[in-house]
């Protein structure tokens, strides 16, 4: 097994939303403007931490894959249901044991004062609760979308990191699934959108895991790329295709009585210069411009030729210390219009 | 008085600047008064009113052409603060004059008010006002830009769930290309490329909105443009989106020379069919088309540069417009079309007075 260091990543964005947690239980109280009240000064912060904490693990660490198949706005509900039941008990809690320690008793003995039913029903508990639940649905909103548009790419828009465009050494794999013309007539629209989906949902963890981002998809083609000092540590390029070549082969049984058919695909695999940067106004995508495109897109192509279900670029398998597993084959040349014609050769596992 | 279509539009965002304003000041009023005095209230509507209308005409007015030039940061804090101070300023003379009425004194008096100052400004809830603002400010403004970044309708589409599961569709899309976008590659290379296709895009914006339709994807040098059948079809719109970005090429004709050596030439291929639209991919979602007419109207494009024509049409479209007189159509016969078993009825579209 090799390691999976997407950990760090995880780690990091933790602590970004708890440190934006425990500010935002901050500004509750400097609001009020309660900065003699240390009591109360602390309680935001403190309930702050627990609730972003609660995000953190639910959001980041949790991961359950029914949500995969639900509705954005289900989503959204059945979250904020869940986020508001625990912010509640948390605020209550919090504020409770405060003013337990405040008036020297004990956390039950509190419950059962009048102080504690003045808390619930008199005081401005149902605005705190409000306050957290807007910055949650805030932060909610912001990450499902931030999911639905892809990997930093929100990040990049808010940073306006490909604004003035720039130039990035990337390597490329496009990916397509065989015959899909003739799967596509033989199945009808709604079925052969409902294959690529569940097919594309699989081969998600695949390059992810590998550290894949996922540039696009174009009808029955996912483009997917990798910075080249992320895909060629452990040759996480190649790992990516044939995981996904695996998790297609364990579902063989789902896909045939759906479908009756088990999708096959081809891959194309090359590197190079492209300029990466923001296009369009009204929409914009972040976009990738050269030839390497064209020519990985060729390669792709090139495969049945060859009948082969991967074409590699020689100057990218160059670069690689090549794992084990995968064994090195010749294929010789292939040419491409307007361009220089490159020397590949296919990949398999072991 | 006829408005024009823009100004409709202009008109129509204005009203939901104001009645969100609106909404917002009652609410925010409600949260600190509660069922109080009227005229709590009536400070409140009156201040979203006019933070509303004002925020309306900074953004159709002054903001909308300021996306191309600044980051998106930079936008969003400019923005920001911007609307921050003109709020603020707002809420503290609303409430100044409110207090002139009900104390029945001058504006400086009011400020010089013990009252005023003091339990109001100071110890009162002028501050939280201010605050709430500024985040309100930040965070209406953060969504609306990422909402444009998505493409228009998007992020509605994704948190309704419209096309979560496949939905059938009568749409019409229009390819768009750059002739020789190969030979651009080569000779501008790609750094000028993407700034050539930034500043090409950039053109079509308007003339895509105006005439209804929507800007779906940017694939390489091609421009994906869609309308519902009715909105493409009424004033013949899709057509005119055409001629419309030739026209605004042609009018930043000089600019283009000047940056990139020559000026842009587009080609379309126009075409209408049922389409399945759906969400597709998980940790990166889209709104995709599927379905055989994607397939033709890019065949149709690649005819309009084989044949070395700007906008061609098919027959199923041609039948649904009543064509205005300023356009004409010559027929191209029946074609064959790659890939395709049956001809296709294709027309060429001019502007007659060109």
């Amino acid at each position: 097994m090799y390691k999976n260091k997407s950990l760090s990543r995880k780690q990091k964005d933790s602590i970004t939303i708890i440190i934006i947690g425990i500010l935002i239980g901050l500004l509750y109280p400097t609001l009020d403007r309660e900065f003699n009240d240390l009591g109360k000064m602390l309680n935001g912060p403190i309930i702050g931490f627990i609730c972003s904490s609660f995000l953190v693990l639910n959001e980041i660490w949790y991961k359950r894959p029914i949500f995969r198949h639900m509705k954005f706005i289900t989503v959204l509900v059945y979250k904020s249901v869940l986020y508001s039941t625990f912010y509640v008990l948390t605020i209550v809690f919090v504020i409770s044991l405060q003013r337990a320690i405040e008036n020297n008793t004990n956390l039950i003995s509190f419950m059962g004062s009048d102080a504690f039913y003045n808390l619930i029903f008199k005081e401005d508990l149902y605005l705190i609760v409000i306050y957290g639940l807007t910055a949650n649905v805030v932060f909610i909103l912001v990450y499902q979308i931030s999911r639905k548009m892809g990997q930093g790419v929100l990040w990049n828009f808010i940073i306006g990191k490909y604004h003035r465009a720039r130039e990035e050494e990337r390597i490329f794999m496009f990916m397509d699934l065989n015959n899909s013309t003739e799967i596509a007539e033989g199945l009808g629209d709604i079925a052969y959108n409902k294959l690529l989906n569940d097919f594309f949902f699989d081969i998600t963890d695949s390059i992810i895991e590998n550290y894949g981002e996922i540039y696009r998809y174009v009808g029955d083609e996912v483009v997917v790329s990798w910075k080249l000092k992320k895909g060629l540590p452990n040759a996480y390029f190649l790992r990516a295709f044939f995981q996904a070549k695996r998790v297609i082969h364990n579902q063989r049984e789902k896909y045939l009585e759906s479908y009756g058919l088990v999708p096959s695909f081809t891959a194309g695999f090359n590197y190079g210069k492209v300029i990466v940067g923001e296009i369009g106004e009204v929409k914009s995508q972040i976009c990738f411009f050269g030839d390497v495109l064209y020519e990985t897109a060729k390669l792709e192509k090139s495969c049945k030729k060859y009948s082969t279900d991967n074409l590699v670029a020689k100057s990218l398998l160059n670069l690689v210390a090549m794992p084990l597993i995968f064994t090195v084959k010749d294929e010789g040349r292939v040419e491409i219009e307007d361009f220089e014609p490159i020397d590949v050769s296919s990949v398999t596992e072991k | 008085m006829a408005l024009t279509f823009n100004q409709r539009v202009k008109l129509k965002v204005t009203r939901q600047f104001v009645v969100v304003g609106v909404l917002l000041g009652i609410v925010y009023i409600f949260f600190v008064w509660g069922f109080s005095d009227l005229w709590h209230y009536i400070n409140g509507i009156v201040i979203g009113f006019t933070i509303g209308l004002l925020i309306a005409i900074l953004e159709l007015f002054v903001f909308s052409r300021g996306a191309k030039k600044l980051r998106f940061i930079w936008l969003l804090t400019l923005r920001t603060f911007i609307y921050f101070t003109l709020i603020t300023l707002i809420i503290f003379n609303v409430v100044v004059i409110s207090r002139l009425f009900l104390w029945d004194t001058s504006y400086f008096e009011v400020l010089a008010d013990e009252r005023f100052y003091k339990d109001y400004l100071i110890e009162g809830d002028f501050s939280v006002a201010v605050v709430y603002t500024l985040i309100l400010a930040f965070v209406i403004n953060f969504i609306r830009m990422i909402s444009r970044k998505m493409g228009q309708g998007m992020m509605l589409s994704f948190i309704q769930g419209t096309y979560y599961a496949p939905v059938h569709q009568a749409r019409i899309f229009m390819f768009v290309n750059v002739v020789g976008s190969k030979k651009i590659l080569h000779d501008l290379g790609p750094l000028k490329l993407h700034g050539f296709l930034n500043d090409l895009f950039y053109d079509f914006t308007v003339p895509v909105v105006t005439n209804r339709g929507v800007i779906y994807e940017y694939i390489e040098d091609l421009v994906v443009i869609t309308w519902a059948l009715d909105k493409g079809i009424r004033n013949a719109n899709c057509i005119r989106t055409y001629f419309d970005i030739k026209e605004t090429i042609n009018s930043n004709k000089e600019e283009y020379l000047n940056k990139y050596g020559f000026i842009p030439q587009i080609q379309a291929g126009l075409h209408t069919g049922s389409v399945v639209r759906a969400e597709i991919g998980e940790v990166k979602t889209q709104i995709v088309f599927h379905g055989d007419t994607m397939n033709t109207t890019s065949r149709i494009l690649e005819k309009c540069s084989e044949l070395n024509i700007d906008l061609l049409a098919s027959d199923q479209l041609i039948r649904m417009i009543g064509l205005p007189r300023i356009y004409g159509k010559k027929t191209m016969g029946e074609i064959d079309l790659r890939g395709k078993q049956d001809r296709l009825k294709l027309f060429e579209v001019i502007d007659k007075v060109d």
